[in-house]
């Protein structure tokens, strides 16, 4: 197998040498050369005429202004979605117009079941901070 | 009832005049300088395209190849890599430089990459689609003698609101059997953009 290979490439570097006029200074082992480039040159030749997009992000003071902005609408976001989930977290969920202004279903969720212990300091937290 | 007839004929004209304000569109002559952003744009690779060309038609490699072989050179399209900080398309400017080269009739250009690809596609055809008379043989492409290669790169110094933007275009013929670069071309351009 390994010597049908040999012979194979042997054809092919032959023919591709004949093709070729011999220069009296061209290097002796040039058929090396053309054979391994020869397998290749559809992948090296797929830029040809083309722009390759190389870029590297710069500093830009309006973008890194508008990213912490966003950044800090997405915080406040989180944090009002946590406290309304959380009823006893920091004190009353956000309501508007008598409903969860964070839940979808106008309920208060019920998917974090508070604790005795976390009902108990939520009434505290209730009667000192609201009545 | 005038009353009523006034308010709607008023709100009607109001209507319309924001419609009219919010989308309007108008040609420009294509040479007219326009910056918005401050990024790349038509303006600087028109004047890349312009350097480029008083260049390359204007340098040594020319006469000394026509001298030395007695013939126009044929160049080939390579591949221009972007380094810059912004998406840029080098074909814009680089198309003009084979405009400029066609135009002079002094270099003589060869089709590379997909557009050659798709020529040899269309010769393969034409052997079982074309008459024998009309159809074309493989074999008998002209090779090219140069290969056009480029880099295009940047330098962004911005502080607050200030913003110092520097590209540099940098074009390069390379003689393909002896690797030797015989012509290089740039065109530097350097920007002060206040956001």
């Amino acid at each position: 197998m390994k010597n049908l290979g040999f012979l194979l490439l042997s054809v092919m570097v032959g023919t591709f040498a004949q093709a070729q006029t011999q220069d009296p200074d061209q290097n002796p082992n040039y058929a090396q050369a053309a054979a391994k480039y020869d397998t290749n040159k559809e992948n090296l030749l797929v830029n040809q005429g083309l722009t390759i997009q190389n870029t590297y992000e710069a500093f830009d003071w309006s973008t890194y202004k508008a990213d912490k902005k966003q950044a800090r609408i997405d915080n406040r976001h989180a944090v009002r979605l946590a406290r309304a989930n959380t009823p006893n977290y920091y004190g009353r969920p956000y309501y508007r117009n008598g409903r969860n202004y964070y839940n979808n279903y106008g309920y208060q969720s019920n998917f974090y079941a508070p604790s005795l212990g976390g009902v108990l300091l939520g009434v505290g937290l209730d009667h000192l901070l609201f009545h | 009832m005038k009353k009523i007839v006034y308010s709607i004929a008023f709100l009607g004209t109001l209507a319309f005049g924001f419609q009219s304000c919010g989308h309007k569109v108008s040609r420009v002559d294509v040479n007219e300088q326009i910056d918005i952003s401050g990024k790349w744009n038509d303006v600087d690779s028109r004047m890349t395209a312009e350097a480029m060309v008083e260049q390359v038609l204007g340098e040594v490699w020319l006469s000394n190849f026509v001298k030395e072989k007695g013939e126009k050179p044929v160049v080939i399209v390579g591949f221009v890599k972007n380094n810059s900080h912004e998406h840029i398309e080098a074909e814009t400017f680089v198309k003009d430089i084979e405009k400029s080269f066609i135009k002079s009739q002094r270099v003589r250009l060869v089709q590379g990459g997909d557009k050659r690809e798709e020529l040899r596609a269309e010769k393969a055809d034409q052997q079982t689609n074309a008459s024998v008379s009309t159809m074309k043989k493989w074999g008998l492409e002209v090779g090219a003698d140069f290969i056009l290669q480029g880099s295009i790169n940047s330098i962004v110094d911005a502080y607050k609101r200030d913003k110092v933007v520097y590209y540099q275009v940098d074009l390069e013929l390379t003689n393909i059997q002896t690797n030797e670069i015989v012509w290089i071309g740039d065109k530097k351009i350097k920007k002060t953009v206040r956001n």
